[in-house]
């Protein structure tokens, strides 16, 4: 190849790319599109969309539903059809007065009391599993903490019996990493289009979810899933297809991210030593760490939205119509907002506040006291055993373009 | 004293405030929020707490 052929600059990566993410969130790409362009015109499988980059323009999006629809399109990268809409529609892919009703039925579990009254069984787990570790001294993080802690509190607020959590693991992870998959995994007949991330694992949660509602129906507990069955708001109850769908994103939204949390923020104080040090010597930091890990781990890459009229958007014209995509992954460090933005820092302020939970729209996370108290428990487990970790191998990502998933990390667990 | 207000052009009455605080937010029977505009300042942290999980961000706290 000669000179002329180079390009002038680096072809533009995409962010859509499963494969941009190999290395973790490719923040140069996302530096540039927030300086150059921060509305920017991209495609995704041949259809144009709005890259949103800059955390003020992100806040703008989610916190104006009424512009910017999480129904109209739904809130993934592809366009399904009506049916695939229809099938597939969860309290994330809906607007008022829908998305109210499913909000009231799923929030009883999740208030700020309820969540107080979870610490003790998170404690415990995490206890468990972190003098586990500590006796092994060199475990795979991901199956050691990270995803046994955030499973196994919300199996016990679920009622999903313990034996099931490794296949609730299993499934969630298939969800977001399951291409290999055969489309008649667990006996799966539907098509692909009309479960949750394409994949036949949603098959296998939405049958296991409905068997155990039929059980709670017939023999209730003191769980959510009894909750849901049982619910009536305004004198109705869920569907058949909310409840399936719901108890799809709890398992989902229970497990996965905040699993990619604890596996992020650990991979950043393995990274970062004087921050574990820092840490180890000021534990009334704990809350500025935890939120700065939450930043910093940034596990929902991004979500769309739909524009339901003409609009202006950063001096942007955007049609009725088009599809709007706000890139958690690239607000939470802009820097903007926040200074020397690729630096682990658990001394920088709370406010302004990170926006992995959706920047307090009206679809910020409904488990995010919960995802905090998780965190907040293994910290401040690990300062009280005084112990480090050190990487003891390559780091494995997750190939998605959607969830920050680390599959494997490799740790040894040293005294500090 | 704290000062409660709602924006009810924005609130959806998703109701959200009302497990945070059941003394001072409530759901009527058509669904529609209720509120004490004044409560006493030992229920700061409720009201805050019912002010930072408010979905539409609508209520706002003022010392009195």
């Amino acid at each position: 190849m000669t000179a002329i052929d180079q390009p002038p600059v680096a072809r533009a990566v995409d962010v859509t790319d499963p494969a941009a993410y190999a290395h973790g969130i490719p923040h140069a790409a996302f530096a540039r599109m927030r300086r150059e362009e921060p509305i920017a015109r991209r495609a995704f499988e041949g259809r144009p969309y709005w890259a949103v980059t800059r955390y003020e323009d992100l806040v703008t999006v989610t916190r104006d539903p009424q512009t910017y629809s999480s129904a109209r399109g739904m809130t993934n990268l592809w366009d399904l059809s009506e049916e695939a809409m229809a099938a597939r529609r969860s309290i994330i892919d809906s607007d008022a007065p829908e998305h109210v009703r499913l909000r009231r039925l799923g929030m009883p579990a999740f208030t700020s009391r309820k969540v107080r009254g979870y610490e003790q069984t998170t404690r415990q787990i995490a206890s468990e599993l972190l003098d586990a570790a500590v006796a092994a001294e060199e475990v795979d993080l991901v199956c050691a903490i990270s995803a046994p802690l955030p499973i196994g509190v919300i199996v016990g607020i679920l009622g999903v019996p313990e034996d099931d959590m490794a296949f609730m693991v299993r499934l969630s992870d298939e969800l977001v990493d399951g291409a290999d998959l055969p489309a008649d995994a667990y006996g799966n007949t539907t098509p692909l289009e009309l479960l949750p991330f394409n994949s036949p694992a949603a098959h296998a949660l939405f049958e296991y979810g409905r068997d155990l509602g039929e059980q709670r129906r017939l023999d209730p507990h003191d769980d959510l899933v009894t909750t849901l069955i049982q619910a009536e708001v305004d004198g109705d109850r869920l569907t058949p297809v909310e409840y399936a769908n719901m108890f799809q994103v709890l398992v989902f939204a229970g497990n996965e991210t905040t699993r990619t949390a604890i596996s992020n923020g650990i991979l950043a104080f393995i990274d970062h030593p004087d921050q574990h040090d820092l840490l180890l010597a000021r534990p009334e930091l704990i809350d500025q760490a935890i939120e700065e890990v939450i930043r910093y781990a940034c596990p929902v890459l991004h979500m769309r939205r739909t524009a339901t009229c003409d609009t202006v958007l950063h001096g942007v014209q955007i049609a009725e119509g088009d599809k709007v995509v706000i890139w958690y992954a690239s607000a939470n460090f802009d820097d903007e907002v926040f200074a020397d933005p690729l630096a682990f820092d658990i001394t920088r302020p709370i406010k302004p506040m990170q926006v992995s939970f959706g920047a307090k729209g009206p679809h910020h996370c409904l488990g995010a006291p919960l995802a905090r108290l998780e965190l907040r428990v293994l910290l401040e487990e690990i300062v009280q055993r005084r112990i480090r970790f050190e990487q003891a191998g390559d780091v494995v990502r997750t190939r998605s373009n959607f969830v920050n998933g680390i599959a494997s990390l490799p740790v040894r667990i040293r005294p500090a | 004293m704290i000062r409660i207000e709602v924006d009810m052009d924005k609130c959806q009455h998703y109701g959200q405030c009302c497990f945070e605080a059941e003394d001072v937010f409530a759901l009527d029977a058509d669904g529609k929020l209720q509120y004490v505009a004044e409560v006493s300042d030992d229920r700061k942290a409720a009201v805050e707490s019912a002010a930072d999980v408010c979905p539409m961000q609508a209520i706002t706290i003022t010392a009195s």
